[in-house]
């Protein structure tokens, strides 16, 4: 008859543990956790590459190409070189005219603009002025009412030694230099100014126009340097987070950033910013991590404290500049990288206790341009080189975001002193 | 086996896929889910496949297992054991389904019951050994049943038979223990004089 000790001695039967495993054990273990639950191998590296060919690549582009035209400039030394086309030795500086004319005189010429590198057709007209010597300013202006081309030179008064642009003044003088004069005995110029391509090599005088002696006076102008390129910004500010309408609290966001001025409205933007992320989310907002079928514990809610690290990249906008001030607004892609998150979930068992369990991860979570990164503002120019921005943002994430992968959105306001080295 | 701290921070580290956290629970654990898996099988191989598919379940699920009470071990240990005796089921469901209701092994036919005094000279080994000796249908309800204490209606709806065939493998399973049990004690008995 069976009884109810056999039941009893094969339950102690069963309760003994036997003894551990092999390492011929583990690798089949292995095996199978390699083929189900393969390890991710970590990007991050091509990812990083990526954006350092992205940040480098574009500057590198423009710089190439600005490099390679090297028709828009004009050097600040005068250097003797060959007209091509006829065949003689211009002399291409521009002494100061040493004298006045008179009516009666032949018409005065105003001194030459000697331009270095004019581009292939020889047209002189260009959108960015040149620069000369003593930060004189060359606008080349092509009046289509009388079919000449003015020439306008500013400058500080004074300046006579060669190789330099004197303005202003009220009357054509006569020029002295010898290449002048032999250009006076050559055709006229069209009106465009415009001269054939076996004419100029990579040095074009400037003949002098009628309305030379016509040209207005014009006022003292403050030497214009051309905007700079690469910016340099420290940034700080407050920041806050929150999943869902729960929102956390509001910490302080900083960083350092770097800008690239692609065209004189738009720069590219990059850097790197640190924050500290509190929030708290319930259980609906968690898709993976915390969430428990065990009819015995219910999630309640997970409180949140992560230290992140951003890399934004930011194509931004600058409006028309109004004195000191204008506005801008910035769009792009944001890279979090979770470099700690400590979390406390709290449940409530069966009994209607409540169990809080914390966990932490380092260098866990990273999401490359998982983030949309919103923002518009103010700049106030102290000067050509500093400038003061305030820039609203907000961050709205693209997936999930850290252990939890909760939908993690962001917003601040951000202070950044920038600085234009060059 | 880990003490509870180093318990949580290996659960922690399985949870984010860490193949050292597996290593170290998988081996801590071992012992204990083996001789879960032994008793629902006859061959060695079987096994240790219900064993690594169990503790593939575990690893899977793992980030969703909370401690039912303050002892994360035995809370631990107790979510173990549950995944185990399913993949036995599972296994058992896959390979021997027809073998539900089996016949009792004709060597055993003639051997009379052993008397509960024998019976308690036997080592819990040979009790477990014996266990594995059954066929899988009585051995899979026996383990149910009487180590596992589920009731007939979850057997029957686990194993997908009906109540009364739960029952009348139980009571042919208990039988042919006896009578295996018997076997080997007359055979360690031969041994011995």
């Amino acid at each position: 008859m069976w009884s109810e000790n056999m039941d009893n001695k094969i339950r102690a039967a069963a309760g003994n543990s036997l003894h551990g495993p092999d390492e011929n054990a583990w690798n089949n273990m292995e095996a199978l956790l390699d083929k189900h639950l393969p390890q991710k191998k970590k990007r991050r590296g091509i990812l990083f590459f990526l954006l350092l060919a992205l940040l480098t690549g574009i500057p590198g582009f423009f710089l190439v190409k600005k490099l390679s035209s090297g028709t828009h400039t004009t050097t600040s030394s005068y250097q003797k070189t060959t007209d091509q086309a006829t065949g003689r030795n211009h002399a291409t500086t521009a002494p100061a005219p040493s004298s006045t004319a008179t009516g009666t005189d032949k018409p005065a010429l105003p001194t030459p603009v000697i331009i270095q590198g004019g581009n292939a057709t020889g047209s002189l007209l260009r959108s960015r002025p040149a620069t000369v010597n003593n930060n004189a300013t060359i606008r080349v202006r092509n009046s289509s009412s009388a079919g000449k081309t003015a020439i306008e030179k500013t400058g500080k008064p004074g300046n006579t030694n060669n190789g330099t642009v004197q303005a202003p003044y009220r009357q054509p003088t006569a020029i002295s230099t010898e290449a002048l004069h032999e250009k006076q005995e050559a055709p006229p110029v069209s009106d465009t100014l415009s001269v054939s391509k076996k004419t100029f090599s990579d040095t074009t005088v400037v003949p002098p126009a009628k309305q030379a002696a016509d040209h207005p006076v014009l006022p003292k102008q403050r030497p214009q340097r051309s905007p700079g390129r690469i910016s340099l910004s420290l940034s700080a500010g407050p920041d806050i987070s929150s999943v869902g309408l729960q929102p956390g609290k509001w910490r302080v966001q900083y960083g350092i950033g770097i800008g690239y001025n692609i065209t004189k409205r738009l720069t590219l933007r990059t850097g790197f910013y640190t924050a500290r992320k509190i929030y708290a989310a319930d259980s609906n907002s968690y898709h993976s991590g915390f969430n428990s079928i065990n009819n015995y514990y219910k999630l309640d809610k997970v409180d949140a404290n992560c230290l992140v690290y951003e890399i934004p990249v930011l194509l931004t906008y600058h409006f028309s500049r109004k004195g000191n001030h204008n506005w801008f607004a910035s769009a792009g892609l944001s890279s979090l990288l979770m470099k700690k998150e400590d979390y406390t979930a709290s449940y409530t068992t069966a009994f209607g206790q409540v169990q809080q369990f914390d966990y932490s991860f380092s260098n866990e979570n990273s999401h490359w341009f998982s983030v949309l990164n919103f923002s518009s503002g103010y700049q106030y120019h102290f000067s050509n080189r500093l400038a003061l921005m305030m820039e609203p943002y907000i961050k709205i994430p693209l997936s999930g975001i850290g252990f939890g992968k909760v939908k993690l959105n962001s917003g601040g306001l951000l202070f950044s002193v920038r600085y234009t080295p060059f | 086996m880990l003490p509870a701290e180093e318990l949580q921070i290996h659960i922690q580290g399985c949870a984010l896929n860490n193949r050292e956290s597996q290593k170290k629970i998988y081996s801590s654990f071992y012992g204990y889910a083996m001789s879960i898996c032994h008793r629902y099988t006859s061959q060695e191989e079987d096994a240790i496949e219900i064993l690594n598919d169990g503790f593939l379940k575990v690893f899977i699920e793992i980030y969703r297992f909370k401690p039912a009470y303050a002892d994360t071990v035995s809370s631990f240990k107790g979510w173990l054991r549950k995944i185990m005796i399913y993949t036995a089921i599972d296994h058992f469901r896959k390979n021997h389904k027809h073998q539900v209701i089996g016949e009792l092994n004709e060597n055993y036919l003639h051997i009379p019951s052993a008397h509960e005094d024998a019976i308690d000279k036997i080592s819990h080994e040979e009790i477990v050994s014996a266990i594995r000796y059954l066929t899988p249908g009585y051995r899979t309800v026996l383990n149910l049943f009487i180590i596992e204490g589920f009731s007939h209606e979850e057997i029957a709806k686990e194993l997908g038979i009906s109540t009364g065939t739960s029952k009348s493998n139980l009571a042919k399973a208990r039988k042919q223990l006896q009578k295996i049990l018997y076997q080997q004690n007359q055979t360690v008995n031969k041994n011995v004089v």
